[in-house]
């Protein structure tokens, strides 16, 4: 073969070994002063959460009704206290556990359940995609919120209903994004080559095409995360989520709302804090999208 | 005569009888082969050529059995050693892919799984169909990447698809293709999508491969000069019909039916300055609604009423050479 050349042995170290997807991700995220910062946001407000039991100066659910609304600043209660008179930096601790629970469990039992049934409706098709996919419209022609309202309101206030309410509200949409993925990646050309040379249904599904559609799944699904917490904190201040004397950021802003004349900082914060966090999950979300967008 | 065919027959790694595939679709059945027949030899080349949609590419996927169940109607044999590949499940003709007959396909951008390294998906499919251990698995995909010729070979191993050169990633899918030694090796425009000198580079590479591993090869393609190069016989399709079958040279020193010749006339060739290029008029027909009679008929120069009428047979020119055509016979 006249045409064949080896190339030298220092081209390839010259070159250097290419980077793996996953830690080309990281690299390009690593870049990101945006991303970077929203993730550092999101590491302390879960940290303090983790933390709460050590780092709160009260028991947040303890009050003095001597010191009702005590102002930021105060002697001793850094972030002054609630209506009644219970440590606001101690109960937004304890509260920021709570929300992170609610808003990222549904999130996460979507991300599986809709995985799966997206991905199952894309694959088979026919029949099977019919019924998966009409069921899923039928909760997705819902908006969000109202969705929520009826199913935590059927099951009654608690934790547990809450966390229900919101995976049945996130199920159906994760679902839509796993099917239209799965369909597209499902007619690409390496699948029928993985056919071709001999793979069966099991493996063309589990290496070449969650591989392919987890991708943007995760995406979608770290979108959906501030959405969470924000209807989670939603339901709480509705009297529909965690229930009082626990500490959680929408319940904390509904107590606290009567009191806005008298001390207008103090009910704020717990608001504030949904917004900083929520606002961090969908930056590193953003983030996330460009970081991933490598294949071209 | 009859006995030495079905001795022949016997003895074909490929035997392909009546095979034709019709898609259902919303405006009507689309015949995308019709009867299509021939037979190869272990270790000889076939060029089925013809311009898109004649259906060569829907032949070979047929050979697969890749062809989905719903909304698709295959009929006909695809003996492949012996075995109706139409006949067997799904279990079964997993088997035969990979380890009798694989493919290569056109893009080879697209045909690469783009979050896996290459050698993630030599090793895969090494592991799944020879019980390899992740190192033998590895081994053996650098010798893989070595029989096709990659210049380094580690860097191409731990490259992802979209690093890598066309070329390369053609190179790396025929790695694939061969991964598991199979006896026939379907190759649908391998050369295609690529720079014109890297296609020729390919088609030495495919050549130098065939000789020595012995691969039976059908090699699907519209261009007439790389089937010259590389093939030992070839098939001329039409509108999803075989319309000559010839040894290679023979076609070249006589083709008999005037869609050969169109082709021939339509293409580039040594001496052919100062001359120009003769297009064969119209366009394909439809294959929802075939013509009764020989689907060129309504292009061929020399048609005559009964090229309308009916459907020619094959009748013999040559040894091993025929035509589907009124005029040959």
């Amino acid at each position: 073969m006249a045409i064949t050349t080896t190339l030298p042995r220092e081209l390839d170290a010259v070159a250097g070994a290419p980077m793996s997807y996953w830690r080309t991700v990281g690299w390009r995220l690593a870049r990101d002063p945006a991303t970077l910062a929203a993730g550092a946001v999101l590491v302390l407000i879960a940290l303090s959460a983790l933390l709460a039991p050590w780092l709160a100066p009260y028991d947040p659910n303890a009050g003095s009704i001597r010191l009702r609304l005590a102002f930021v600043g105060a002697p001793a209660h850094l972030l002054g206290t609630d209506e009644q008179g219970r440590d606001m930096l101690s109960r937004l601790l304890w509260g920021g556990r709570m929300t992170l629970v609610a808003g990222l469990t549904p999130v996460l039992v979507a991300f599986v359940l809709g995985t799966g049934l997206g991905v199952l409706a894309g694959y088979v098709g026919g029949l099977t995609n019919t019924l998966v996919m009409r069921t899923m419209d039928i909760f997705y022609a819902f908006p969000a919120v109202l969705l929520a309202i009826a199913i935590s309101g059927a099951l009654g206030p608690g934790l547990p209903n809450t966390l229900i309410s919101l995976s049945i509200v996130f199920v159906p949409r994760v679902v839509r994004v796993a099917e239209s993925a799965t369909v597209q990646v499902k007619g690409l050309e390496y699948i029928a080559a993985a056919r071709a040379s001999g793979a069966g249904v099991g493996a063309i599904v589990r290496h070449h095409l969650l591989a392919n559609v987890l991708g943007p799944i995760l995406v979608f699904a770290s979108t959906q995360v501030s959405l969470s917490i924000i209807l989670a904190a939603g339901l709480s201040f509705l009297g529909l989520g965690v229930t009082p004397p626990a500490a959680e950021w929408g319940l904390m802003l509904n107590a606290l709302r009567q009191s806005i004349y008298v001390n207008a900082v103090v009910p704020a914060l717990p608001g504030v804090a949904i917004f900083v966090t929520s606002m961090a999950f969908n930056l590193l979300s953003d983030g996330l999208r460009d970081a991933m967008e490598i294949r071209a | 005569m009859i006995a030495a065919t079905q001795g022949h027959r016997l003895m074909a790694l490929l035997s392909v009888r009546d095979l034709s595939v019709a898609f259902e679709t919303r405006d009507g059945l689309v015949r995308a082969v019709n009867d299509v027949t021939f037979s190869l030899d272990a270790g000889k080349v076939l060029a089925l050529l013809g311009e898109s949609g004649s259906g060569k590419s829907v032949t070979l996927r047929a050979i697969l059995g890749l062809h989905p169940a719903v909304r698709t109607r295959v009929s006909g044999e695809v003996l492949l050693k012996g075995r109706d590949v139409n006949r067997l499940d799904e279990a079964a003709r997993e088997r035969l892919r990979g380890g009798v007959v694989s493919m290569v396909f056109q893009e080879p951008m697209t045909a690469l799984d783009p979050v896996y390294t290459i050698g993630e998906q030599i090793v895969e499919t090494l592991v799944q169909h020879r019980g390899l251990d992740r190192r033998g698995a590895s081994r053996r995909a650098r010798e893989l990447l070595d029989l096709v010729q990659v210049p380094s070979p580690e860097r191409c191993l731990a490259s992802y698809p979209h690093e890598i050169s066309g070329g390369m990633r053609q190179r790396a899918m025929i790695a694939i293709a061969l991964a598991c030694d199979p006896e026939l090796l379907l190759a649908d425009e391998p050369t295609t999508a690529l720079d014109v000198t890297v296609q020729a580079q390919i088609l030495w590479l495919l050549r130098d491969l065939q000789q020595r591993l012995g691969l039976a090869v059908i090699f699907v393609t519209h261009d007439l000069g790389v089937a010259a190069e590389i093939a030992d016989a070839a098939a001329v399709m039409y509108a999803g019909r075989i319309v000559e079958q010839a040894p290679i040279r023979d076609l070249f020193r006589r083709p008999a039916h005037p869609y050969t010749e169109g082709l021939m006339q339509a293409t580039v060739r040594r001496g052919q300055k100062g001359r120009a290029l003769v297009p064969i008029p119209g366009a394909p027909p439809n294959l929802i609604a075939l013509p009764a009679g020989c689907a060129f008929a309504p292009r061929c120069p020399r048609a005559y009423d009964a090229c309308l009428a009916t459907l020619p047979s094959f009748h013999p020119v040559a040894a091993g050479h025929a035509a589907r055509c009124h005029l040959v016979a």
